[in-house]
């Protein structure tokens, strides 16, 4: 009898991961960044970083949560250079935004848009995927004082937010 | 669990929930499978002996048109954000071209401005001033910068080229030059790469007709010159602009008028020529 190796991932094993968790992780990535284009980006580039390390990740239930992470950082990544180049450059062209992409709720979409993208990340990893807070934390990797500390920050923002759209 | 009443927690669970769920893109094979560490290694070499092609290339080429006394690059001269102004461009001012004795490249003795981009050689032919009409276009503005773009359109006879990044200055009401708010030239990412590194114009003799996209992806017979600056900002001392392009000089009158007290240092960026698809 001998033993029975786990098999190295391979290409279904990608395409699988892909198909499992890419809408949950675009998602992500379009809540941090804000609009679609840069989102695609982070999309993109995070699934490149992530096949880059594939072999990395021993434990198989952690994929989710360690995709989330690569997705978070990619889009932060995006959105700091955003941030960065529209210093310098005149926007010519706008993307879809939140409130445009959430169409659903377009108030809820707007009112998110005014967060920043550590608060949009903490709340869309919190509510959207279930994550803990803890886990919120491993994934944006802080500690969990900072990210209640960002979901408190966010929820003030939203009440005002929101309230207004009330009104 | 977070306790804040006021919140709708559900819906923004709906809300979010609802974001999780979209089509995401679907993945560039090429980019995420990733080209190995051999593959990296060799486009790194690759890039690096282009961009020392390009660069030999550009000194060779600036040297050669400058009988070898070409000023040092300042390409990477630091950028300062300032403050900056909201403009009031004075609509359709017509400009004075005022015809150089050597409608040439040759640099003018007088002290203008120094062109962070290094000089394009010339593919076809250049626009000349006699040529070109100048007027101020739309501007626009968001929270944070803004831009205003100048419209040269060919009117003379036959097709010519702008290319690179005119020699700009700015005036004082008795013409004086201003050395402050300072001039950086900078080149956009965001503007269109053109096969031959300008825009092509072509003859605009036709008031009032459309004018048309051209094959460069621009309005037929104009391009224009993008300021681009911080929208919050005023400088009450411009009272024109001077640009130096086609072995001319126009000399534009134009207003940065703004209340706010202290606020006369700026920076503003000129742009590379382009296409005047930008600017209506």
């Amino acid at each position: 009898m001998g033993l029975i190796k786990t098999p190295p991932p391979g290409k279904d094993d990608v395409e699988e991961a892909v198909a499992r968790y890419g809408a949950e992780m675009y998602g992500l990535a379009v809540a941090i960044t804000g609009n679609v284009h840069d989102a695609e980006d982070a999309y993109q580039s995070a699934w490149s970083n992530a096949l880059g390390h594939w072999e990395q990740l021993r434990d198989i239930s952690k994929r989710r949560s360690w995709l989330a992470s690569t997705v978070a950082r990619s889009a932060m990544q995006v959105r700091r250079r955003r941030a960065f180049s529209d210093r310098w450059h005149v926007t010519l062209s706008e993307a879809p935004d939140l409130s445009t992409v959430m169409r659903w709720d377009p108030g809820l979409g707007s009112a998110i848009a005014h967060l920043s993208a550590r608060q949009r990340a903490v709340i869309t990893l919190h509510f959207g995927h279930g994550f803990t807070l803890d886990e919120v934390a491993a994934i944006l990797e802080c500690c969990g004082g900072t990210v209640r500390s960002h979901l408190a920050r966010a929820l003030a923002t939203l009440r005002v937010r929101l309230g207004d759209e009330r009104a | 669990m977070t306790n804040v009443p006021e919140v709708d927690e559900d819906r923004l669970r709906r809300g979010l929930r609802a974001l999780t769920t979209m089509d995401p893109p679907a993945l560039d094979n090429a980019r995420v499978a990733g080209t190995g560490w051999v593959g990296s290694f060799v486009v790194g070499i690759a890039t690096v002996v282009l961009l020392a092609g390009v660069l030999t290339t550009t000194l060779v080429l600036r040297n050669r048109d400058t009988g070898g006394a070409a000023p040092p690059a300042t390409a990477s001269s630091p950028k300062t954000p300032a403050p900056s102004f909201s403009p009031q461009p004075t609509p359709s001012v017509m400009p004075t071209p005022t015809p150089s004795p050597m409608p040439t490249a040759t640099p003018s003795p007088t002290p203008l401005a120094t062109s962070a981009v290094a000089y394009l050689p010339p593919i076809g032919p250049q626009c000349l001033a006699s040529q070109l009409e100048v007027r101020v276009g739309d501007g626009f503005s968001n929270l944070s910068n803004a831009a205003l773009y100048l419209i040269f359109t060919d009117r003379g006879p036959a097709r010519c080229t702008l290319r690179g990044t005119p020699i700009v200055q700015l005036l004082d009401s008795r013409g004086r030059t201003l050395t402050s708010p300072p001039l950086q030239d900078t080149p956009s990412g965001y503007i269109p790469a053109l096969p031959n590194n300008g825009v092509g114009l072509l003859p605009l003799q036709s008031e009032g007709v459309a004018p048309g996209p051209s094959p460069e992806g621009g309005i037929r017979g104009q391009a224009s010159l993008p300021l681009q600056f911080y929208a919050d900002g005023c400088n009450a001392a411009i009272a024109a602009i001077r640009i130096r392009v086609g072995g001319g000089t126009f000399t534009i009158p134009l207003t940065f008028s703004g209340s706010a007290p202290g606020c006369q240092t700026t920076t503003i960026f000129v742009n590379p020529f382009q296409p005047a698809e930008y600017a209506r």
